[in-house]
């Protein structure tokens, strides 16, 4: 099967942290319950949506038909696929991604 | 859910009010705006109202004010923060400042006119004395005329020619002519010279083109013709002398006088500016003391008197929350009056529907609007702005999806956020304008959404970013790709099968088939976005019914309701995500290989059809053991479902009308009346709920499909983007060097393009497309929208409907009406 554990785990969660712990945070005040209802519904959408995305991609049926000089330069710039996803730490979005996070928890 | 989850509790309060202490309290509660109050005599004539003197004077003061505002030279700045009221005395000693300041812009705008149309009779003379010397000696020709003139003048003898010199306007001097010419057979000698230098009307100011003329003639009998036709033309005749000495003389007095005159005019100018600077400071915050005194005796009016006890009396609707505001402006009323009568506050049991108040602040207020727009909101039934903060901007970012487009709309929605205090000084007409300032909130959201989906669908630009890696990969050797061009990358093989982590892979924006995979892909993601849409509309008709204590209406409308949408259209959206798991090109059993993947709406309308469909092996027609009884019991249920919609409420209402009658007859006899009332009722009920089932049915088939817009706009998006970088942008790349100019030029036009047609243009589209799915889709489910708005008594609101009604009406009349 197509699905991978890495990237569903830190998404769910990551949307689950802003959906589900965040709205006990939320600041008190007349607009707590607002801030609530908006973070759970935008926890909700983003996640589904990001779902759907990642479902639809994980048995493709058909393959992308390209261009022989894309093909060629695809592999040549676009590193391949497979190497990449064993070191994703490597990848900077992610090394961002989780300065940001101890960042912030600490 | 805080305070949007439905309107405010309001109570309907009877307020005994001393007439002293009235006014104070008004004024702290038009400053709270808090009040809506009602009219307790409706029937009484605008003009014998109690207050009307007071309203009248106001009005009379406004005017005066608004005259004077008009009179100065620059806008007056902006009126002082004053949160105090004004005391009786105060606004009698403002009326008469106010009464003094107009009559003596009057007496001095009056004196002014005056000295102006002297100067202005003076300054014809001069030049007409000046154009005459010219006519008298310059011509030669004309010596003999002068001196026949002279010795007319001189010696009074008759038979000499006569003149008479004047002004008139330039555009009536052809007809002047030809009319002298006429009535005297042409017997006259006629010599005119235009003024250079425009004068100005006193009166109007605008500028007027006159010219000097003389008219010699001979005898008494024409000099009478001449003077009537002059009087006709409304041309000014001036006594000239006719010799050249008195000429002189006569020019050196006029000059003199000239002067005098400038001076004096000069003084009064100065005089009444320094009058309107030392009033332009104070007139805007007299202005909004004289509206905020008006409204409060507009409101005063509407309260009705007890003769006995001496007190007015008043009813206005309040939130419960405010009661303790209004309990404290009636207090510091009685304080101010120093009566020892208290006022009293009291709430009047009703059967009334309230008002519908939902509190906003700047960020809600935008979403409150879209939903008001559609209709107020019953009275504290579920307000569905709340949910449509999130669940509008995303529809709107589904449609939108683009991370540039996000960007650029998101930029411009939080420079209006981040400076909104500036903005909001800024009072324009510019309704577009108002229109983007008002909802820059939604906007923003719109824009960060937007980047949000934009990520997904991979598309920036119509171009993507390969940030994690792409899942697909060349397999094939360079001797093929040298002899095809165009080559299908297999599944089996160039997939890596792990799919891109976030969003669409990069791969498919190359590809020339993406339009296959994104169409699939787009039209199941709006299916089930808009199941869960709709099932959420229904759901919120529980909470409805739970806090109307109509709980049989759950067992009677919502179940069924529910059942038949999720049976069905849920089932759908599970055969979709089943279709994503089941199906894969590197199956090992060939039943659920790529050639046998079943298409998931031809499943479902065979559902529909009860047809069955065979078994084409290796594939198989069902995806699953017991598909067609588990659908057919799903159908079965779901067409249950209807019967209970149409017949559960009025039969259901039959009952309970039939129990309750049993109940009165018990208690007393039955009556007659009632029941045929009843039977007409009980009709009319079925048709209703008739009108209401076939409503839902129908629109759960077409509001379903009407999601698919997500599909169709997202698609349109990404393909007009896609086009205008493929047709335009790709123009200005290419060679190195000698393109550079020309890419700056057309990076213009595609930028331009970019922004006119692709953010702003399918921005206003896709919001339109937003606005209909919640309007119609989402709030048809539980919304009634029967209510109307709470509209208080306040300060505010009324001082900008009075400026916006001022500036249109300055806008028809073309000037300050005086």
């Amino acid at each position: 099967m197509g699905a991978s554990f890495v990237p569903i785990t830190v998404f769910t969660l990551l949307w689950g942290i802003v959906g589900i712990v965040c709205p006990f945070f939320a600041p008190k005040g007349p607009n707590r319950g607002i801030i609530q209802v908006v973070l759970m519904l935008t926890a909700a959408t983003c996640w589904l949506f990001w779902l759907c995305a990642y479902m639809a991609q994980m048995n493709p049926l058909i393959g992308p038909r390209l261009n022989n000089e894309t093909l060629i330069w695809m592999s040549r710039t676009w590193r391949d696929g497979m190497t990449i996803r064993h070191d994703w730490k490597e990848i900077r979005p992610f090394k961002i991604f989780i300065t940001v996070v101890i960042h912030s928890l600490s | 859910m805080g305070t949007m989850f439905r309107s405010e509790e309001m109570v309907l309060c009877q307020l005994f009010v001393q007439p002293e202490a009235a006014y104070v309290s008004m004024y702290e509660l038009g400053e709270a705006g808090i009040a809506q109050f009602r009219d307790l005599n409706p029937h009484v004539n605008d003009f014998q109202r109690r207050y009307v003197s007071e309203v009248r004077r106001c009005s009379e003061m406004e005017r005066k004010l608004r005259w004077v505002a008009g009179e100065l030279p620059e806008p007056p700045p902006p009126p002082k923060p004053d949160r105090c009221s004004l005391s009786p005395r105060e606004i009698n000693i403002l009326e008469e400042r106010i009464d003094f300041i107009e009559s003596e812009i009057q007496e001095i705008t009056r004196n002014a006119r005056n000295l102006k149309s002297d100067y202005l009779s003076l300054i014809e003379l001069k030049t007409l004395i000046e154009k005459m010397q010219t006519f008298f000696q310059d011509h030669s020709a004309q010596r003999k005329i002068s001196a026949s003139v002279q010795i007319y003048n001189n010696d009074a003898v008759l038979g000499h020619l006569g003149f008479i010199a004047g002004v008139v306007t330039t555009a009536r001097i052809p007809a002047f002519e030809k009319m002298l010419w006429r009535i005297s057979h042409g017997n006259i000698f006629f010599k005119q010279a235009q003024i250079d230098e425009p004068l100005k009307d006193p009166i109007t100011g605008h500028e007027l083109q006159k010219t000097v003329f003389v008219v010699f003639f001979h005898g008494e009998q024409i000099k009478l013709r001449v003077k009537k036709v002059c009087h006709g033309f409304k041309a000014t005749l001036y006594p000239c002398p006719a010799t050249y000495k008195d000429q002189l003389d006569m020019l050196a007095g006029v000059g003199t006088r000239i002067k005098d005159l400038e001076m004096v005019l000069e003084q009064t100018e100065n005089h009444r500016r320094l009058v309107l600077t030392n009033i332009a400071r104070d007139i805007s915050t007299w202005m909004v003391a004289v509206r905020k005194e008006k409204a409060i005796y507009h409101t005063l009016n509407m309260f009705s008197m007890d003769i006995v006890k001496k007190c007015l009396i008043a009813e206005c609707w309040v939130p419960r929350r405010d009661l303790t505001v209004v309990q404290k402006a009636l207090e510091n009323g009685v304080k101010a009056s120093g009566s020892p009568i208290p006022s009293i506050l009291h709430y009047v049991p009703t059967h009334e529907t309230p008002p519908t108040f939902n509190r906003t602040n700047k960020f809600t207020r935008g979403f409150q609007n879209l939903i008001d727009s559609y209709g107020i909101a019953s009275y504290r039934e579920v307000n569905p702005a709340l949910y449509t903060i999130i669940t509008f901007p995303f529809l709107f970012a589904v449609m939108f999806g683009d991370v540039g487009h996000g960007i650029i709309m998101t930029a411009f929605a939080a420079i209006l956020v981040i400076y909104e205090k500036k903005f909001s000084k800024v009072q324009t007409d510019n309704e577009i304008w108002n229109i983007f300032f008002g909802g820059r909130y939604i906007i923003l959201l719109m824009g960060i959404f937007s980047i949000y989906t934009g990520l997904i669908y991979n598309d920036m630009f119509s171009k993507s970013l390969n940030i994690f890696g792409t899942s697909w990969r060349n397999v094939y050797e360079d001797g093929v790709l040298q002899n095809h061009t165009m080559l299908e990358l297999d599944p089996k093989t160039a997939y890596t099968q792990t799919p891109y982590p976030f969003g669409l892979d990069p791969a498919w924006q190359f590809a020339s088939n993406n339009i296959i995979f994104l169409n699939s892909f787009k039209m199941k993601l709006s299916i089930i976005f808009g199941v869960i849409h709709m099932a959420f509309g229904v759901t919120m008709s529980v909470v409805n019914f739970n806090f109307f204590k109509k709980q049989e209406m759950i067992f009677l409308q919502y179940i069924p309701q529910i059942l038949f949408l999720l049976l069905l259209f849920w089932y759908l959206c599970l055969l979709m995500f089943m279709k994503w798991i089941m199906y894969s090109a590197v199956a090992e059993d060939p039943a659920s290989g790529t050639s046998c993947a079943p298409s998931v709406l031809i499943i479902f309308i065979n559902m529909m059809l009860l047809k069955s469909s065979e078994d084409k092996p290796p594939c198989r027609a069902m995806m699953y053991d017991g598909q067609d009884q588990v659908q057919k019991t799903f159908l079965a249920i779901g067409f249950l479902c209807i019967p209970v919609m149409l017949f559960g409420k009025p039969v259901y209402k039959m009952i309970m009308a039939k129990k309750r009658k049993q109940y009165q007859q018990g208690v007393e006899t039955g009556e007659e009346v009632e029941k045929e009332g009843h039977d007409g009722g009980m009709a009319e009920e079925l048709i209703t709920q008739c009108i209401h089932t076939i409503e839902y049915v129908l629109g759960a088939v077409s509001h379903t499909a009407s999601y698919l817009r997500l599909w169709a706009l997202s698609l349109a998006h990404a393909q007009l983007s896609a086009v205008l970088w493929q047709r335009v942008l790709i123009m200005g790349m290419g060679y190195p060097g000698v393109n550079s100019l020309k890419l700056y030029v057309i990076f213009a036009v595609w930028a331009f393009f970019t922004l006119a047609i692709l953010v702003l243009m399918e921005g206003l589209s896709a919001f339109l497309h937003t606005l209909r799915l919640h309007w119609v889709e989402f709030m048809s489910k539980f919304y009634e929208g029967q209510g109307y708005a709470f509209a208080p008594f306040c300060f505010t609101d009324i001082l900008e409907n009075e400026d916006d009604e001022r500036k249109a009406a300055a806008e028809t009349n073309g000037g300050p009406p005086e």
